[in-house]
């Protein structure tokens, strides 16, 4: 007893730290890891003639752009409706009205260079559809 | 959840579609942070410093494996569980480093005060570090949490790397003002090699989090140039090893630092693709590897060879200070014996004397024969007894000089007359000339004086059988000195004699043949009083059979 006494009194800082260090890893553990109580940024699906898109582009000539904005929610939530992997997951690319916590955030031109389209950039097919 | 854009990587870490450079700031710098840390660590154990900068590693390789799997993982919750310890590992460091610089500066572990305050410091990041303060999110497109870290939780960790730079150059700086010449150089070097590594891991590393967090970077490639501080670092402290033996290590020092060279080839692994430049390296890793072996081998032998030696010396040294304690200690015996003896004697002189003189009426012949061997006898051993008392007041330090101006060639004329007829028994010649361009005067004990002189005279008569002994007085006034020169032609002395003539109980081999009451003092006596007054005497010799010259140079009195 008086030994170990001795050997704490001894290395009192080094093991403050270390019991901080396991309480930390302990804490941290349970509320990632367990709980998954945390926010989840992913890619949701953007409409380029209503709302001001991120743009995604293969290559220089951009054929085909991939327009998207995120959406910041639950990450219980989310995992509750598409499970681990949300690639596949519909439900996934728009927020779910019944979910509590989906906030989502275009992209601002201030910051990057967004695209937000208009009538004109309508593919022309589309206009003769229209026209029969 | 899983961050789908990126490929799932085998072995926990290794990944393709990552930037070669991610593995060689990581694995070879980390290996090498562990292996000093752990080679200090297991030389000396009891070693404070030892046991911190191993920590140090620890936590650095620590840091470098969550930062790897950060890199490498696609799970949100394994990246997210572990991301709260860049902060707790990054404040460690800090904290850490400023109890090593402390323990290095001051060879002493920190005052608990000290300690107290580390804690106070750590506190608020370990508290805070699950909290929504330190992160509270994921991005699955980045697969990373940069948007998501807390900027006044960030910045508190980051500040405790500028405060323990401060901290450890205030420590380092005070210390080295009152520190030797020796110690500065290692506190240069360590002081230099810690600031280095703290200021690129803390100023780097939060400088790619900050502008991937603010969306200006896309990833924090850059954060792995703050990574090889480190390395520079453990390169400052193999050379505080090497060369100055800090953290008290030995031979492991030369292993270290060859595991690190082959630990540097073999990482080119890491970021060479070509199969041409691979096999380069494989080959060059296996030539560094037996040149290591056989570096290795000889520096080990080298250093063991080293290491006797100093145990060595210092068991020499030991046995000096013993063999001069028992010198001390026989030096006094002889002066007890010697005084013990001095008082019999003077009255057997005295008694042998007022015999022969006839005092108590006139001997018979025979009694009369032997009552003056007695009394000469008696003289010899008195002589003898002065020469034991002198020796150990020499080696005492009590022998006292009475300093006083007097003519040194009346002295010398002195005795050299008293000794003719000494000379004059034995058919010698004893010739006193002078050469002196100013009076001669010296500053020394007379008394002393004249007692080296009769000594060097009388022994060069003792050991002249036949032919001359000439005494020369001649000064410089240049250089303030005065010489009495004697010298005979006399058995002369080899050169292998000369070198040891001026040392205790030194008789030359057949110094019996020519004068067998000598005690083999009487040289060394006259020699250390000579040096005491500020003098010397030297010997020289054409060889045996050719005659000796003595030299006694004094300083004159101007």
């Amino acid at each position: 007893m008086t030994v170990l006494r001795k050997f704490c009194g001894q290395h009192a800082f080094m093991l403050s730290i270390l019991f901080l260090l396991l309480l930390t890893a302990a804490a941290s553990t349970y509320r990632f890891y367990i709980q998954q109580d945390y926010l989840v940024k992913n890619e949701i699906e953007c409409d380029p003639y209503t709302e001001s898109c991120y743009v995604w582009c293969e290559d220089e000539s951009c054929a085909e752009p991939y327009y998207y904005a995120y959406a910041t929610r639950s990450a219980m939530e989310l995992g509750a409706i598409c499970g681990p992997d949300i690639s596949d997951c519909d439900a996934a690319w728009y927020c779910d009205s019944e979910e509590v916590l989906c906030d989502v955030s275009y992209c601002s031109p201030d910051f990057s260079d967004c695209d937000a389209l208009s009538d004109k950039d309508m593919p022309e097919k589309e206009v003769i559809n229209d026209s029969l | 959840m899983i961050c789908h854009y990126y490929e799932e990587p085998t072995w926990l870490v290794f990944a393709s579609d990552l930037p070669q450079l991610l593995y060689y700031s990581h694995i070879p710098v980390a290996i090498l942070a562990l292996l000093v840390g752990t080679f200090l660590l297991v030389n000396n154990p009891k070693g404070k410093a030892n046991r911190l900068l191993f920590l140090i590693t620890l936590t650095f390789a620590g840091w470098i494996s969550i930062n790897l799997i950060s890199w490498t993982n696609i799970r949100s919750e394994v990246i997210l569980t572990l991301w709260p310890f860049f902060g707790v590992f990054s404040a460690l460091i800090s904290i850490l480093s400023i109890y090593l610089v402390y323990v290095f500066s001051h060879k002493e572990d920190a005052p608990n005060s000290l300690k107290t305050t580390f804690l106070l410091l750590l506190l608020p990041v370990f508290i805070f570090a699950h909290t929504d303060l330190s992160v509270s999110g994921f991005n699955i497109s980045d697969c990373d949490a940069f948007g998501f870290e807390g900027f006044w939780y960030s910045l508190y960790y980051t500040s405790l790397g500028g405060i323990a730079m401060l901290w450890s150059a205030y420590f380092l700086i005070k210390k080295y003002v009152s520190a030797s010449l020796d110690f500065r150089k290692q506190i240069l070097l360590f002081g230099f090699g810690i600031e280095f590594f703290l200021l690129t891991f803390f100023s780097i590393i939060w400088l790619a989090s900050y502008l991937a967090n603010i969306g200006v970077v896309q990833d924090s490639d850059f954060e792995f140039y703050g990574l090889f501080g480190m390395a520079v670092f453990m390169v400052f402290i193999g050379v505080l090893m090497a060369k100055f033996k800090t953290f008290q290590v030995g031979i492991i020092t030369a292993q270290a630092l060859i595991v690190a060279l082959v630990l540097l080839v073999g990482s080119q692994f890491t970021f060479n693709n070509a199969t041409t430049s691979n096999i380069l390296t494989a080959i060059t890793l296996v030539l560094t590897g037996v040149a290591g072996i056989v570096l290795n081998r000889s520096v080990k032998k080298e250093i063991l060879q080293r290491e006797k030696l100093e145990i060595l010396t210092d068991e020499l040294a030991h046995a000096n200070e013993r063999l001069k304690e028992l010198d001390k200690l026989k030096s006094e015996f002889v002066s007890i014996a010697s005084h013990q003896l001095r008082s019999p004697l003077t009255a057997i002189r005295g008694y042998a004397s007022m015999l022969a003189e006839g005092s108590f009426g006139k001997l018979p012949e025979k009694a009369q024969e032997s009552a003056d061997r007695i009394a000469e006898s008696a003289r010899m051993m008195a002589m003898s007894v002065e020469d034991y008392l002198n020796v150990s007041r020499i080696e005492s330090g009590n022998m006292k000089y009475e300093y006083s101006d007097f003519n040194l060639k009346d002295r010398v004329e002195e005795v050299t007359d008293e000794l003719r007829e000494v000379a004059a028994d034995k058919n010698l010649l004893l010739l006193f000339r002078h050469d002196l361009k100013g009076r001669g005067v010296v500053h020394a004990d007379v008394g002393k004086t004249v007692q080296i002189c009769h000594n060097l005279i009388n022994n060069s008569i003792k050991y002249t059988n036949k032919g001359s002994v000439n005494v020369f007085l001649r000064d410089d006034v240049g250089r303030k000195k005065i010489y009495v020169e004697i010298s005979d032609t006399g058995v002369g002395m080899s050169e292998k004699t000369i070198k040891t003539l001026f040392q205790k109980f030194s008789r030359a081999d057949d110094a019996n043949k020519t004068n067998s009451s000598g005690t083999g003092l009487g040289l060394f006596v006259a020699n250390k009083m000579a040096e005491a007054m500020g003098g010397d005497i030297t010997a020289t010799s054409a060889g045996e059979g050719k005659g000796s010259c003595f030299v006694l140079e004094l300083p004159l009195s101007l």
